[in-house]
């Protein structure tokens, strides 16, 4: 063998050799970093944790055993300043959630961001899925059942500007309910000529709230008193709109029964004039349905048809939510509805709240007789501001130190306006809103999460125009220095 | 190792004592300087949601892609042209030493120009009085996370850029690999995610991988002052894998 041939088959060996070492080298490093994708850990160093999930959201996504999957379809338009603002709180969040229940195991959160103008077939796919027609929409699923997520509510405002951002609760609260084994129901009562769910009549019929309560994932049936000998277990509420006639003792003792001792709730829409027969169960629960009407001359708070327009809402979670995304609401003419705790059963566990409330301008009016002049009357009628929306629960905080699970919840919700939730009305100002927010309230959702919202106030500084100029100047010092030494060892050098 | 401190020593000499080193750190400070100071200005005329310090490290790459091929470019290359890369690998040291210590010295010094920068925010602050807007420009989250991501980052990138110079002889050419290597690694890991892929299937697959290469998402979590792992793994293994592609490049071409 010549010496040329020994060097051809040393040469081959050692490229043999070099390819080996890049293989094994490519081998080696492609699994560190697969196991270092699979085994990984993140810390959040912010002070207030801004991109971490409460301990609380944490301990509930630990605990959820269906799979749930959520779909983001919105417009992913980089100039829109508000969209680019919520696509980017909802993938951080989004992402934290996944990887919560990634990291424990179970996988059960999935998560799919479809741009509707990009992935118009995939959007139409998933929405038709679930009947939903419309395009910009957040859906939580678990199986068959959806719950929608409105943007609006993602965020708490304030004076017209976004400050926190409140989409934990949202969706935890959100894959609380579909994952749920129990299927709670909303009742709408049927009998005494209330609003009916399947008329489509402008001003009586309630079937684009019905179409909006579908839409929003909730069970919607209608029942009628008499044909059951009690309120069905599987009620999440029972909403009385707008009873024609009276209701008889025993509707009213079954409704009775189903808030003292099945802690159910009631919302319940009453509109002026007569009496509703429920009077007496309402004023057990500190709520007294006032026979009078809301007289409003406040220019503000009449809209150009003669509508109330309500800018009025207090402290509690029913009127926040309307009043920190700055809406009013549009109510025909609304009777008050006055909180009356004096006489309630049992005061010290009554827990009452005036939500919504008319202007300082209006009054509670007695005259109803057609024909008769309307003035405030000082000896009869009531001055504003006239509340006409009282939410009574009942608390089990007492003066002891454990808890009357004995008298834990109960909660009644009663409105003295039905009309705003009518076809003609539901999509003006903040009806519809004002609505989901009472039902959510009378149904619990979300109630019992109490999550901090995350601020998303942003940072400023105020600087003149001769401290930006000096500003540059000093920020060019550490280029000058380094420029000085450059020199400096060059001169040496030479 | 003895061997790798006389090195580093020397090739921390080299730069120290070379212009290009200083032109390349004027350069980075001015254009850093001039970064902080628009983001400030942007901070004067609204609210914006991160801090000024989230802001800055989210344009590390404007400065990466001409500081890194400037540093890296001569390191390997210019020793085979001169031919003195084959005369020290005939002294009783190992490739491997030679190609750390270019490593480590030119890692150092492109820390350090990092590091010049936390000069930008203590200046801010010394204009400013009230002390709820000093604190805007020491957000430690946000600091800590970006220079440990600027520090993270740099070892791959670094790294890429040696590889590059032990390619060729030509410093101009090993400049240009070094800067196309980074487009690729920065913003190809983007595009990458643009590939219309099926969800199910084997390709479905390759999401997760994809995702996994963003620098741009690693940046916007250690930025923001979130620490994760995974970029740990990933940067670091990146370089050394290709040191050791540079170590194999060193022994075979020398």
């Amino acid at each position: 063998m010549s010496s040329r041939d020994d060097f051809r088959r040393t040469n081959r060996w050692r490229r043999l050799n070099i390819l080996l070492q890049i293989l094994f080298c490519l081998s080696l490093i492609a699994a560190v970093n697969h196991l270092g994708s699979t085994f990984f850990e993140r810390r959040d160093l912010t002070e207030d944790r801004k991109f971490s999930l409460s301990p609380e959201t944490e301990a509930y996504l630990v605990s959820v055993e269906a799979p749930v999957e959520i779909f983001v379809i919105v417009p992913d338009i980089d100039s829109d300043m508000t969209t680019r603002r919520v696509l980017r709180d909802l993938r951080k969040l989004l992402a934290n959630m996944e990887f919560v229940a990634e990291r424990e195991g179970n996988q059960n959160i999935r998560v799919e961001f479809i741009d509707v103008f990009r992935e118009r077939n995939r959007a139409r796919e998933v929405l038709g899925r679930h009947g939903i027609t419309t395009m910009n929409s957040i859906l939580v699923t678990s199986g068959t059942r959806m719950k929608q997520v409105s943007i609006d509510s993602l965020y708490t405002f304030e004076d017209g500007e976004m400050r926190a951002f409140r989409g934990e609760t949202e969706f935890l609260s959100a894959i609380l309910q579909v994952t749920q084994q129990n299927d709670q129901k909303v009742y709408f009562l049927s009998g005494q000529g209330e609003l009916s769910l399947q008329s489509v009549d402008a001003l009586n019929g309630l079937s684009k709230l019905y179409s909006f309560l579908q839409e929003r994932g909730f069970t919607v049936e209608t029942i009628e008193l008499s044909n059951f000998a009690r309120i069905p277990e599987d009620a999440g509420t029972v909403v009385i709109a707008a009873p024609a006639t009276q209701f008889r003792e025993r509707e009213t003792s079954l409704l009775r029964d189903y808030l003292s001792n099945d802690n159910g709730s009631v919302l319940a829409l009453f509109e002026p004039g007569g009496q509703t027969g429920l009077e007496e169960l309402a004023l057990e629960w500190g709520i007294r349905i006032d026979d009078r009407f809301v007289v409003d001359v406040g220019p503000d708070f009449q809209s150009a048809t003669g509508d109330l327009i309500i800018r009025e809402f207090s402290e509690h979670p029913v009127g926040n939510f309307i009043k920190n995304l700055g809406l009013t609401a549009l109510f025909g003419l609304p009777r008050p509805i006055l909180p009356d705790l004096e006489n309630a059963r049992n005061p010290d566990t009554i827990q009452l709240d005036t939500l919504l409330l008319t202007s300082p301008q209006s009054w509670a009016e007695n005259e109803l007789r057609p024909g008769s002049t309307i003035s405030f009357d000082e000896s009869e009628d009531l001055p504003g501001p006239v509340p006409i929306a009282v939410a009574s629960q009942r608390s089990s905080e007492t003066g002891f130190d454990f808890a009357l699970s004995a008298v834990q919840g109960g909660k009644i919700l009663v409105i003295g306006n039905a009309d705003f939730i009518t076809n003609s009305r539901l999509d003006a100002f903040g009806n519809r809103l004002l609505f989901l927010s009472a039902l959510n309230w009378c149904m619990d959702v979300g109630n019992n999460i109490n999550i901090a919202a995350k601020d998303v106030r942003g940072y400023m500084v105020i600087l003149s125009q001769s401290d930006l100029r000096n500003l540059l100047i000093w920020l060019m010092i550490p280029a000058s220095v380094l420029a000085l030494i450059g020199i400096l060892v060059a001169l040496i050098r030479r | 190792m003895k061997n790798y401190f006389n090195l580093f020593r020397h090739e921390l000499k080299v730069i120290l004592f070379s212009p290009s080193s200083y032109v390349a750190g004027v350069l980075f400070l001015v254009l850093m300087g001039l970064i902080y100071w628009t983001i400030l200005k942007g901070f004067t005329v609204s609210p914006q949601e991160d801090t000024p310090a989230t802001q800055f490290f989210r344009v590390f790459w404007i400065p990466a892609f001409f500081v890194v091929p400037l540093l890296t470019m001569r390191s390997v290359a210019e020793e085979r042209r001169l031919g003195t890369l084959q005369t020290l690998l005939t002294t009783p040291t190992n490739s491997f030493a030679i190609v750390f210590a270019k490593f480590s010295a030119i890692y150092l010094f492109y820390l350090f120009l990092w590091v010049a920068t936390i000069s930008f925010p203590i200046l801010a602050a010394e204009l400013t009085s009230v002390d709820q807007i000093r604190g805007i420009f020491f957000d430690s989250a946000s600091l800590l996370g970006g220079f440990l991501f600027v520090a993270l980052s740099g070892t791959l990138f670094i790294s890429l850029g040696i590889f590059c110079s032990s390619l060729t002889r030509s410093q101009l050419v090993a400049g240009m690999l070094c800067f196309t290597g980074l487009f690729l690694l920065i913003a190809g890991s983007r595009l990458l995610l643009e590939i219309p892929i099926p969800e199910t299937g084997a390709l479905g697959a390759l999401e997760a991988p994809f995702r996994y290469f963003q620098t741009f998402e690693h940046l916007i979590d250690f930025s923001g002052g979130i620490l994760d792992s995974r970029p740990f793994v990933y940067y670091l293994s990146g370089c050394l894998l290709f040191l050791v592609f540079s170590v194999i490049l060193v022994e075979r071409k020398a």
